[in-house]
């Protein structure tokens, strides 16, 4: 497709204008989530590197850490992997509008597949239609798209900004409130809130456990809980 | 960080991103979740993040053993506290990180 045409499309059209509102949240999360990053004391090719391939902020979030503490990388595995887990249920929800298409555009779509984008697209498309595939694919392409360049973006405004911003201002505590206003939406129910407060109090007693497994011993506890509440509230029905 | 470790980890954590985010598109597509499993595992973010944030929050970590101590950490619990009100009634984060940080930055100031 030629680039001209690209903006004459209407599917890739309304996927850019649906995005344009969430974008802001995106570019400023990128700018704060890259800053915090290299005011770790992270190299800046490391952190391009980091943001193009791994492309998965909290998860890269999680692992700076780690990673400037020289952790094993099975640890550094497994905590990106339970905080990218709920990505494996997106992958759920958006796989039987593809199931046609090819298994390398399904692993591109796929790899694309980011919290935002997914749930633009979701509010547009919530279960498998009658819409024509090509459609589909389109505005997924469009919204996943426009989600990674405008995360680079964002990349790339901490890189020139960054050095302007002294370290006194704690900088790197803005991405702890990111992941504060990520948790907060979670927190509504009576259900989830006993959820997070069994979450916190196991957190602050395995805290000192090696490798990090208090992360493990607090995603274990969080499910649990769930699962409890779910047989309590069966038994009362 | 050696050279050997910092690409070992991207590519460990760039398999993670492919294998989560396409895992019922590619490997898992013959795949059928059932629907309890699917519900529980919607609560393991959660659990996961708290316990990266708390901590920051409510820990120090010992300079000499590293390991952590709790002690309240007052300046980021109201900057926390002020994200969460902000981000409530706003719903934008751009507005509840910028009072969050103003917050941290004038009480490290001014009140510690």
């Amino acid at each position: 497709m030629r680039l001209n045409n690209l903006f004459k499309n209407p599917v890739l059209r309304e996927s850019f204008n649906d995005m344009l509102g969430p974008s802001i949240g995106i570019f400023t999360w990128s700018i704060v989530l890259n800053l915090a990053i290299i005011k770790t004391g992270f190299a800046v090719l490391n952190t391009i590197v980091m943001s193009l391939a791994v492309y998965a902020g909290s998860a890269q979030l999680a692992s700076i850490p780690l990673m400037n503490g020289n952790f094993p990388i099975w640890i550094i595995f497994f905590t990106t992997m339970v905080i990218n887990s709920r990505f494996i249920v997106y992958s759920a929800a958006i796989a039987p509008h593809f199931k046609d298409l090819s298994f390398f555009q399904r692993a591109i779509l796929g790899y694309l597949n980011g919290d935002i984008s997914f749930a633009v697209f979701t509010r547009k498309y919530p279960t498998a239609t009658t819409d024509s595939k090509k459609e589909v694919y389109q505005y997924f392409l469009g919204t996943a798209t426009m989600n990674w360049v405008v995360w680079q973006l964002g990349l790339v405004v901490a890189l020139v900004f960054g050095i302007y911003i002294p370290n006194e201002w704690n900088f790197a505590f803005a991405g702890t409130l990111v992941l504060i206003c990520l948790i907060a939406p979670n927190l509504k129910t009576p259900k989830e809130i006993t959820i997070g407060i069994v979450s916190i109090l196991v957190t602050m007693f395995t805290i000192n456990l090696p490798y990090r497994l208090g992360i493990l011993s607090t995603v274990l506890a969080a499910m649990c809980t769930a699962f409890l509440i779910e047989q309590v509230q069966r038994k009362n029905v | 960080m050696s050279e050997i470790y910092f690409w070992s980890c991207i590519l460990t954590l760039s398999f993670v991103t492919f294998f989560t985010r396409s895992f019922f598109l590619t490997v898992g597509a013959k795949l059928k979740l059932s629907p309890s499993v699917r519900n529980l595992i919607q609560y393991a973010p959660t659990g996961a993040l708290i316990a990266i944030v708390i901590p920051e929050l409510l820990f120090e970590k010992d300079a000499l053993t590293k390991s952590y101590q709790f002690a309240m950490q007052p300046v980021q619990i109201y900057s926390s506290i002020s994200t969460i009100v902000i981000f409530y009634f706003s719903k934008s984060m751009v507005l509840s990180l910028t009072t969050g940080m103003v917050v941290l930055t004038l009480l490290s100031k001014y009140w510690q």
